[in-house]
C-alpha cells in the first residue's frame, strides 16, 4: 500500500453566502497519478489554493506526509494555477531559473535543469527571447516547465490539458506519466476531460458543492459502482425494439448502437438481457461493462443533487 | 529558503528587469543629456563674443568711435559695472543719420548713435544699449569737465572710486542655496513619485498576468512586498547616482553648478537620506495600491490621491526660494507625508535647527514604520481578487 502524500481534512471555506468548501476531505497517496474532477464551481480550485496556502481555510487542514503542512514544503510542489500566468516580458530562461530558485534551487541547478526542459521541447534557441515573442502554444509549454523546474515530489496542475491541442495532449500526458514513474512523484491533476483522466490516472476524487462525493482508485470505483452498462448493436433502423420497461434507461443512442445504465440488483443478468434484445432484433455486437469514468461521474452528481433536493 | 533568500531574489529580478527595461535606459539618458546640455551648452555659449557694429554719425564721431573700440580692448575701465567683456564693438563712420537709420534697419548695423546724444536701434537695444548709454554719458561728462578745465587725466584721478564694500552676513544663504534646494526637492518630488509608481506597476503587471499566484506559492507576500521596494529603490538610486556623478563630471569642465563651500557632498547626502526615507514610505501604499485593482489602466485613478501630499510638499518647498522661512514649509517638514520634499530644502537653506532636523527624521522613522506595517498586513488580501476596495482590504485582515 503506497503512503499517504497529501490528506486534505474537512476542510471549509465560506465567501460571503457561498460555501466553496463543505467539508471537503480526500488522500492522495504517494506516486499515483491522481484526477481532481467536479463541475465548475465545485471547489477544485479553491482546494488547490488552500493546499498552497494562497487562501486560509474556515476550519479543516492539509496534511503532507502526515503532518501539518509547512510552508518549506510547499517548496517541493509544483503548481499549475488555473489562470496561467508568466513574465510575459520577461525573458524565457531567466523566469525558469527565478521560478526554480524561488523554489530553493541554486542558480547553477535551477539553469541546468531549465535547459535541460527547453532542450527536451526543442525551445533550446528561444531561451534568450522574451516570452511574449514565443507562440501560445509554447507559452504553455514554458508554464508546465515552471511547475516542473524545480524537480517537484508533488505538482498540483489545475486544468492542465485545457487549450492543448492533440498533440500537445498527449506530450503533456507521457511527460506526466514519466514523472510518476521515473521519480516517483505525485501528480493531481483536475480536468473536465474525463476520458483523458481515465486513461492517465490510477486515482481520482469528485468533489460537488465544496464535498468529495466519490475517491478512491479508479479501478475500485468501476468495480463496485452501483450500476452496470448494457451496449448493444442491432440492424434495426429505428429504436421500436427497445423494451417499454428500458426506455429510461437509455443513455446514449448512436445510430445503430445503444446503451443503457442498469442499477446493480438481483435481477441483473448479461444473458437473459441479451436474450430480450435477440426476441425483438438482430444482434450485430454487444457488450457488459461497468461505467466508464464519465459514466460513474455524471451518475455520482445526479444522485448527490437527488439527495440534496431530498 | 529562509527569508531573507526569499527577498534578495525577488530584489534581483526586480533590479536587473528594471535596469533591462527601455522605460529606464531611456529615462536616464534624457536626464543625462539633459543635464549635459543645460550645463555644457550655456558654458560654451557663454565663451563666444558678441560682435557688435555700431554705426555712428554727426558730433563727435571720432572720439566716441575711439572709446567704442577702446571699450572692446578692454584697456580702459568705464562704468565697469555695465561692462561685458563678451561684447565687442565694430564702430563705422556714416555720413549722416538718414544712413545710420537705413544700416540699422537692413540689419547692417545694430545700433547707431547720433551726435553722441541720440541712439537708435531696431527693438529695445538692451543691455548692449546700457554699455552704449553708459559710453556715451562718460564721453559727455569728460567733454564737460574738459571745457571746464580739468583734463581727462586728472578727472580720471578724481573718479577713481573704490566700489563699495559687499558684507554678507549669512555665508549659506543666498541664490547658490536656493537653487541647490530647488533642484534636490524637484529630483525629490520627481524620483518619490517615479519610484513609487514604479512599485503598484509592478505589483499591477504581476497580478494581472497571474504569475504572483506561482510567485506567492513559494514565498510570503511580506517578502514579495520587501523584495520588491527595495528592488526598485535601488533602481532609483542607481539612477539618481548616474544623474548625480553626471552633473559632478560636467561641472568640473563648466563650473556653473552652485555647490556649497564644503563640497557636493552633505547636500547629495541630505537628498539620498530622505529620498530612502520618502521613497519606502510612499511605495508602500503605492504597492497596497497596486494589490487592490486588478489593470494596469486603473493605476492612474487610484494613485492620483496619493500624489496630492507629495505635489502640496512640492509647491510649499518654492516658498523658500526667495531665502525666507515660511510657516507653511516649517510645518510640512514635520508631516511624514511632505517632510521628505519639505525638510531638505530647509536643511540645505539653513533654516532648520538640528533639533529639527532630528525631530522630523524620527517622526518620519515612525511613519515608514506605521505605513509598511500596515502594507504588510493587507498587501497579500488583494492580490488573488480581480479588484478590492481598500476599505475591504483593510476590514478583512
Amino acid at each position: 500500500m503506497a503512503t499517504t502524500h497529501l490528506q486534505l481534512r474537512d476542510l471549509h471555506k465560506a465567501y460571503g453566502p457561498v460555501d466553496a468548501l463543505a467539508g471537503c476531505s480526500f488522500d492522495v497517496p504517494r506516486g499515483s497519478m491522481f484526477g481532481f474532477l467536479g463541475p465548475n464551481g465545485a471547489g477544485k480550485t479553491t482546494a488547490m489554493r488552500v493546499i498552497f496556502g494562497l487562501v486560509q481555510p474556515d476550519a479543516g487542514e492539509v496534511r503532507y506526509l502526515g503532518n501539518p503542512i509547512q510552508l518549506d514544503d510547499r517548496l517541493r510542489f509544483g503548481y499549475m494555477p488555473e489562470q496561467r500566468g508568466l513574465y510575459t516580458r520577461m525573458g524565457v530562461l531567466n523566469q525558469l531559473v527565478y521560478f526554480g530558485r524561488l523554489h530553493g534551487m541554486t542558480r547553477e541547478a535551477a539553469t541546468e535543469s531549465a535547459m535541460g526542459w527547453l532542450d527536451r521541447l526543442g525551445l533550446a534557441d528561444r531561451a534568450g527571447d522574451k516570452l511574449e515573442a514565443l507562440s501560445h502554444g509554447n507559452q504553455q509549454r514554458i508554464q508546465l516547465v515552471a511547475a516542473l523546474v524545480h524537480g517537484p515530489e508533488l505538482m498540483i496542475l489545475d486544468e492542465p490539458f485545457s487549450g492543448l491541442d492533440p498533440i500537445g495532449v498527449q506530450d503533456l500526458g507521457e511527460a506526466l506519466l514519466e514523472q510518476v514513474r521515473e521519480r516517483n512523484a505525485t501528480v493531481l491533476f483536475s480536468s473536465h476531460q474525463l476520458d483523458l483522466v481515465e486513461d492517465l490516472c490510477d486515482e481520482v476524487a469528485v468533489i460537488h458543492e465544496g464535498r468529495i462525493v466519490l475517491d478512491g482508485s479508479l479501478a475500485h470505483l468501476r468495480a463496485t459502482s452501483p450500476i452496470r452498462m448494457f451496449e448493444v448493436e442491432t440492424t434495426a433502423s429505428d429504436s421500436d425494439w427497445i423494451p417499454e420497461e428500458w426506455r429510461d434507461l437509455v443513455t446514449n443512442r448512436v445510430r445503430g448502437r445503444v446503451r443503457l445504465q442498469f442499477p446493480v440488483g438481483d435481477g441483473i443478468d448479461p444473458d437473459a438481457m441479451l436474450d430480450r434484445v435477440r426476441e425483438r432484433a438482430e444482434v450485430v455486437a454487444f457488450g457488459f461493462e461497468p461505467p466508464s469514468l464519465s459514466e460513474l461521474f455524471l451518475s455520482t452528481i445526479e444522485s448527490a443533487d437527488a439527495e440534496g433536493q431530498l | 529558503m529562509n527569508r531573507a533568500a526569499a527577498v534578495r531574489l525577488v530584489l534581483v529580478r526586480e533590479l536587473s528587469e528594471q535596469l533591462r527595461s527601455r522605460a529606464f535606459q531611456i529615462s536616464t539618458a534624457v536626464f543625462v543629456l539633459g543635464i549635459l546640455a543645460g550645463m555644457i551648452i550655456p558654458a560654451i555659449l557663454g565663451e563666444e563674443t558678441e560682435i557688435v557694429p555700431v554705426a555712428v554719425t554727426g558730433a563727435g564721431s571720432t572720439e566716441i568711435m575711439l572709446q567704442l573700440a577702446v571699450v572692446s580692448s578692454d584697456e580702459v575701465a568705464i562704468g565697469s559695472q555695465l561692462l561685458r567683456s563678451d561684447v565687442e564693438f565694430a564702430p563705422m563712420a556714416v555720413a549722416d543719420r538718414e544712413t545710420a537709420v537705413a544700416l540699422v534697419s537692413s540689419g547692417e548695423a545694430q545700433l547707431a548713435i547720433v551726435d553722441g546724444r541720440e541712439i537708435i536701434s531696431e527693438s529695445q537695444p538692451g543691455s548692449t544699449g546700457d554699455m552704449v548709454t553708459q559710453i556715451l554719458y562718460s564721453y559727455e561728462v569728460g567733454k564737460r569737465f574738459n571745457d571746464a578745465g580739468i583734463s581727462p587725466l586728472e578727472l580720471q584721478l578724481i573718479a577713481d572710486v573704490e566700489p563699495p564694500r559687499v558684507t554678507v552676513l549669512n555665508e549659506e544663504a543666498g541664490v547658490s542655496n536656493a537653487i541647490l534646494s530647488y533642484i534636490s526637492s524637484m529630483l525629490l518630488y520627481v524620483a518619490i513619485l517615479t519610484y513609487g509608481l514604479s512599485v503598484a506597476m509592478s505589483v499591477v503587471n504581476e497580478k494581472s498576468s497571474r504569475v504572483v499566484e506561482i510567485v506567492l506559492s513559494t514565498i510570503r507576500p511580506v517578502d514579495l512586498l520587501a523584495g520588491k521596494v527595495l528592488g526598485i529603490g535601488l533602481t532609483g538610486l542607481i539612477q539618481i547616482g548616474v544623474i548625480i556623478v553626471a552633473a559632478l563630471v560636467a561641472n568640473i569642465f563648466t563650473d556653473n553648478l552652485p555647490l556649497p563651500e564644503t563640497g557636493g557632498l552633505a547636500p547629495v547626502l541630505t537628498v539620498t537620506v530622505w529620498f530612502l526615507l520618502g521613497y519606502v514610505f510612499y511605495a508602500s501604499v503605492y504597492a497596497v495600491i497596486g494589490s487592490s485593482i486588478s489593470k494596469v489602466e486603473d493605476l492612474q485613478g487610484v494613485a492620483f490621491p496619493v500624489m496630492i501630499p507629495i505635489l502640496v510638499g512640492f509647491f510649499i518647498s518654492f516658498t523658500a526660494l526667495d531665502g525666507k522661512e515660511t510657516l507653511a514649509l516649517e510645518i510640512a517638514s514635520f508631516i511624514p507625508f511632505t517632510a521628505p520634499i519639505t525638510m531638505p530644502p530647509r536643511m540645505l537653506l539653513g533654516f532648520a535647527a538640528a533639533w529639527e532636523v532630528a525631530l522630523s527624521l524620527a517622526l518620519q522613522l515612525i511613519g515608514v514604520w506605521l505605513v509598511l506595517r500596515l502594507a504588510a498586513r493587507v498587501f497579500g488580501g488583494g492580490l488573488l481578487k480581480d479588484r478590492v476596495r481598500l476599505r475591504e482590504m483593510f476590514s478583512v485582515s
